[in-house]
């Protein structure tokens, strides 16, 4: 025992001795991806941001603090579990009310407040959440992450509208009183399989994790494909995967011509690399989280050259993007530290596209008129997206959809190159 | 070459991981006699460390409440980053070990269970907390090996997975010679199994924990750094890489590295095997309503359980007989007394309480019914099944399934749950042959492979849509839960449930009471003195868990009908840990003890009354909290909350009143 005692201190000599410093691989102490806010949106002047983007319409002439009894509207999320936390969706929402309330007046100069309830990753804890907001009488409840969408259930049951968020729950995108401004997986999955036959492949393979809504997507994407006289080959790994290798390996034994990877954000620097490293010809699509600049980085060129990614929005040719400048400004006044990257800009979007709602219904929104004023939206504008109908058709069995679109981009030496227009992938799921 | 053999060489990475983690859970259990649940998680919060100090030069310190970071270095070497985690997965072992485990070191293994589930929830905290991180999108983390592809037999495989895979081989190997011929390794093992005869040669149990603890969280440390790039890395799915390493751990005996290494490079490489044959497009053999990834994860449990099965006895070692320490089972009294007083206080919370309490109160009589499985399985018969989710989710489905054939809503919940004690009971045949923690984990193996291959599959479950239950009746009189408004969690409902768990605890009160009952604890005192004295073991552990998986499935179906929609996430086999602590907190030796743990059910009673309903804007660590309660429990009060109150109670202290004590080891 001695000797390893004296092992003991033999290492802490070791640290001591190794501290020594290497230059700054990357030019500062933290390796946080973030995004520069534009020049053309200074945070001092976010109401002239703001006219500029697709709310422009909505800002009165000088709009001045909001006042006095706030309109609650609740927000579902998951945060603080073990299974997964994911504030930023909350938090980008947060930033966007204290944005609203403090310089385009709220809610015709009534502060709007969101409550957040955390589902506790349960379905007794979504139902909760749901129960909880129809007791508080909220004009809508904004969706984050919520697996069981049971919340969403209680919420139909009793005419509350639930509005955007992350499409994780088939209940989210199925319920007839829920609505969407995410083409979520399912978007994605078809618009890579479109693209796929468009480009003439006659084999492929869909590499997915096998849970929820990326299973059902999977699913969509391979009617696509089989309707379109393809071969098919699917590829599921579950939740609890070790090494994506194996799901990886065997999708590319078949000397596809596309390979598509439906994963969760964790899988992609694996499904990058391993397609990379199994030297695979086939085309390669993988959904738009993986193409942060954090995971292209890591990865390097080579793994992402050539790939094809989804993304929600058209990619700016010039340095203007309003709607995307805006989201970038008031995040960085008001989000507390939260990172743009990443999917608050999801629940950002839902954010401001219920307060377009909400502006043309007065200070005193109810949910039915929440609900039937969504029902009425065609071609209504949609924050940093496409355009929102939600008369329940844009998607087939997905009536909850009111803006799937999805627009694809090939990588080029690290740079995302748009391919084409938006892809109407509704029209295209139902054939 | 073979398509089978690049199949094989895909799965190594995965094996590689598996096997990685294996090693070190089998060094805990060597030297300490504790299955790690919590190894991955010591291994992520390190990990976690490493790669922060990697890039910020800061310690983040594992203790909430001190503070968060410690600035060390600028910008720290590689060297320099390997030698900080080396250090501090030492020092946190170390104080791991001498904080919780070296207090349970003569517990019962149960409670060790418990205490590792509560460090595990503790390290998601704070990682959590202290790494808070929007997505893997937005951090950067250097790998320590090189991805580059290398060709082998004519497949692909990358430098790190095989660097790996040979490190793990490399590990098992100087761990087998040093556990043979070192005289550390042959003190740690004359420790492990015999303390008091080792205390007499001089040999300090706590310091020979201490080394272990320190080089098995140092093994998990260094896994978890290296398969960052191969598995990811997050709070959510890292500890839980735990279970497959068990598997591999299991088939080592926990007790051989070279085993256990060569397990787990054997389970990767099974699994890619089998997903190649799956997936290949002239795969004919296998039905279209068979998961792919639940026959993955089955086969290797299959092979698992038949190995463990075939080499293990009926009847236990003498160890084993020592091994059992559960707390003492007071016969139940005036149970209908309880049942009618409780009954009546729950129907009065129902008709007076709001929504969210009438939902606490169907959540948490629910949960109890579920606990009370527990208490037979743990608490009476001394047998630790984790599989009380998946028979749950098996007879909840079933239920739906029948009813939307048109089944009456009664003969659904007969139906459904005869058919989880069926499964139950078959389920835990191995249960006669394999016990302890090799039953625990042999248990959660299997939910694992049901939770893959029954409930993910949409004939049963509808996959990722759920099923909602069709409105129960009977003789016409409508017993649904849901209604609109403040009127949901209809008190009807309630009472259906109040009626099961009534039921159920008078059933299992009348079985503790009679010879059952004592042929139960007798077998939970000491198998061989049961077998001795004329009781059958297997017949009356096969009873014992055919009761439980009753219980369990009569939750399942009254869950299915208390929620919108059933999805197959409300039955995931890690939750049975959950459920099985809180038991354990509750008092896992009695009734009461599965009464509290529904009360204390997240989204239960006591939540409703704090106005914490499951649904929260909570910032506060509560997991770390539930994790320290957890620990705290299994260290000080092996009781549980109603094994403390009894022996608070004044009357309780009255002989008369004290139950009749069944020997619970027999001497050295």
């Amino acid at each position: 025992m001695r000797r390893f005692t004296t092992c003991i201190a033999v290492v802490a000599v070791m640290v001591l001795g190794l501290s020594c410093s290497e230059a700054d691989p990357g030019g500062g102490a933290t390796q946080r991806s973030t995004i520069a806010t534009s020049e053309l949106c200074r945070a001092d002047d976010l109401v002239a941001c703001a006219r500029r983007s697709s709310l422009g319409e909505l800002i009165v002439e000088s709009p001045t603090p909001a006042t006095g009894d706030p309109l609650v509207i609740g927000m579902i999320n998951q945060e603080n579990t073990p299974a997964g936390s994911y504030p930023e969706l909350s938090q980008a929402v947060q930033a966007a009310v204290s944005f609203v309330n403090e310089q385009l007046g709220g809610l015709a100069g009534r502060p709007i407040r969101v409550e957040v309830c955390n589902t506790g990753f349960s379905a007794e804890g979504s139902t909760d959440c749901g129960q909880k907001f129809v007791e508080a009488r909220v004009p809508a409840v904004l969706g984050g992450i919520d697996v069981f969408g049971n919340a969403v259930d209680v919420l139909a049951a009793n005419g509350v509208p639930y509005v955007g968020g992350i499409p994780v729950s088939m209940q989210s995108v199925r319920s007839d009183n829920s609505f969407q401004w995410s083409g979520g997986t399912w978007g994605a999955a078809v618009a890579f399989a479109h693209h796929a036959v468009e480009a003439h492949a006659t084999s492929v393979s869909i590499v997915y994790g096998d849970f929820g809504s990326i299973a059902d997507a999977a699913k969509v994407g391979e009617a696509v494909l089989k309707r379109a006289g393809a071969t098919v080959q699917m590829v599921p790994y579950p939740v609890l995967t070790t090494d994506l290798t194996a799901a990886l390996s065997a999708a590319v034994g078949s000397d596809h011509d596309a390979v598509i990877v439906l994963a969760a954000d964790t899988g992609c620097r694996a499904g990058l690399e391993g397609l990379a490293a199994l030297g695979t010809r086939a085309t390669r699509y993988f959904t738009g989280a993986c193409a942060a600049p954090s995971i292209t980085e890591q990865v390097g060129n080579a793994a992402t050259e050539g790939a094809i990614f989804n993304v929600e929005g058209p990619i700016p040719k010039g340095v203007d993007d309003p709607d995307r400048d805006l989201y970038n400004a008031v995040v960085a006044r008001y989000g507390d530290g939260l990172n743009p990257i990443g999917a608050g800009t999801v629940t950002f979007r839902s954010f401001m596209n219920l307060y377009r709602v909400l502006v043309g219904l007065g200070a005193d929104p109810t949910a039915s008129g929440v609900s039937t004023a969504l029902r009425s939206q065609a071609g209504a504008p949609s924050f940093d997206g496409h355009a929102s109908t939600c008369d329940r058709k844009q998607f087939p069995a997905l009536p909850a959809m009111c803006a799937p679109q999805q627009i694809l981009a090939r990588m080029h030496n690290g740079q995302l190159a748009q391919i084409g227009d938006w892809i109407d992938v509704g029209s295209i799921a139902r054939g | 070459m073979s398509s089978s053999l690049g199949a094989l060489l895909a799965g190594l990475g995965g094996g590689a991981v598996i096997a990685s983690l294996g090693v070190g859970l089998v060094l805990t259990y060597r030297s300490s006699n504790v299955v790690n649940f919590a190894h991955a998680a010591l291994g992520m919060y390190v990990a976690y460390a490493y790669f922060d100090f990697r890039e910020t030069g800061d310690l983040v310190l594992p203790v909430l409440g001190l503070p968060a970071r410690v600035h060390l270095v600028p910008r720290p070497t590689l060297a320099t980053a390997l030698v900080f985690a080396l250090v501090l997965a030492a020092a946190l072992g170390a104080v791991v070990y001498l904080v919780i485990f070296r207090l349970l070191r003569t517990g019962a293994p149960l409670a060790r269970v418990v205490a590792s589930l509560g460090l595990l929830l503790y390290l998601q905290e704070v990682v959590r907390v202290r790494f808070p991180v929007a997505g893997a999108g937005v951090v950067r983390r250097r790998p320590v090996l090189p991805t580059a592809p290398v060709r082998l037999l004519g497949t692909v495989v990358t430098v790190n997975r095989l660097a790996l895979a040979l490190l793990a081989v490399a590990v098992a190997v100087v761990l087998t010679v040093f556990f043979r011929f070192s005289a550390l390794g042959l003190a740690i093992r004359a420790g492990a199994a015999n303390e008091k005869g080792a205390l007499l040669l001089g040999i300090s149990p706590n310091r020979l924990g201490v080394v272990s603890w320190a080089a098995a969280t140092v093994l998990g440390g260094a896994a978890v750094i290296l398969i960052e790039p191969i598995s990811g890395l997050s709070p959510s799915t890292t500890p839980l890489l735990v279970v497959p390493a068990l598997a591999a751990a299991l088939l080592g005996g926990l007790r051989s590295f070279a085993l256990t290494t060569v397990a787990g490079l054997g389970i990767g490489m099974a699994q890619s095997l089998i997903l190649d044959l799956a997936v290949r497009p002239d795969a004919t053999w296998l039905p279209g309503w068979l998961p792919t990834t639940g026959l993955q994860q089955a086969v290797p449990v299959v092979v698992i359980i038949g190995v463990l099965v075939r080499r293990s006895d009926v009847l236990p070692d003498r160890r084993g007989v020592l091994a059992q320490r559960l707390p003492p089972s007071p016969t139940p009294r005036h149970v209908t007394g309880w049942v009618v007083a409780i009954g009546a206080l729950a129907i009065w919370g129902l008709w007076t309480a709001g929504a969210s309490g009438r939902h606490g109160i169907i959540v948490s009589t629910i949960a109890a019914v579920g606990s009370l499985s527990v208490v037979v399985a743990t608490g009476y018969v001394g047998q630790i099944s984790l599989a009380v989710q998946a028979i749950a989710g098996i007879a909840g489905f079933t239920a739906i399934r029948l009813m939307e054939q048109r089944a009456p809503f009664l003969v659904a919940v007969v139906a459904a749950v005869a058919l989880a004690t069926l499964v139950g009971t078959l389920v835990s045949w191995p249960a006669t042959r394999v016990r302890g923690m090799s039953l625990a984990v042999v248990t959660l193996a299997v939910a694992v492979a049901i939770e893959g291959l029954v409930l993910a599959s949409d004939a049963v479950s509808g996959g990722a849509a759920g099923r909602s239950a069709p409105r129960p009746e009977i003789f016409g009189w409508d017993l649904s839960v849901g209604a609109v408004g403040a009127a949901n969690f209809r008190p009807r409902y309630g009472a259906v449930c109040l009626v099961g768990l009534g039921l159920a605890a008078a059933g299992v009160a009348n079985l503790r009471r009679n010879r059952t009952g004592l042929r139960w604890l007798a077998v939970r005192s000491n198998e061989r003195a049961a077998a001795a004295a004329g009781i059958e073991v297997a017949r009356a552990k096969l009873g014992a868990f055919a009761v439980s998986s009753l219980l369990a499935g009569l939750a399942g179906v009254l869950t299915a009908f208390a929620v919108t929609t059933l999805s197959p996430n409300s039955f995931m086999a890690i939750g049975a840990l959950v459920i099985v602590a809180l038991t354990y907190l509750g008092g896992v030796a009695g009734i009461s003890g599965a009464l509290i743990a529904g009360v204390l059910t997240q989204g239960g009673v006591l939540s409703a009354l704090g106005g914490d309903s499951g649904a929260t804007t909570g910032e506060g660590p509560v997991l770390a909290l539930s994790g320290i309660a957890l620990i705290v429990a299994a260290i000080l009060v092996p009781g549980g909350i109603s094994g403390a109150v009894r022996a608070w109670l004044p009357a309780a202290r009255s002989p008369q009143s004290q139950p009749r004590r069944v020997p619970q080891e027999s001497s050295r």
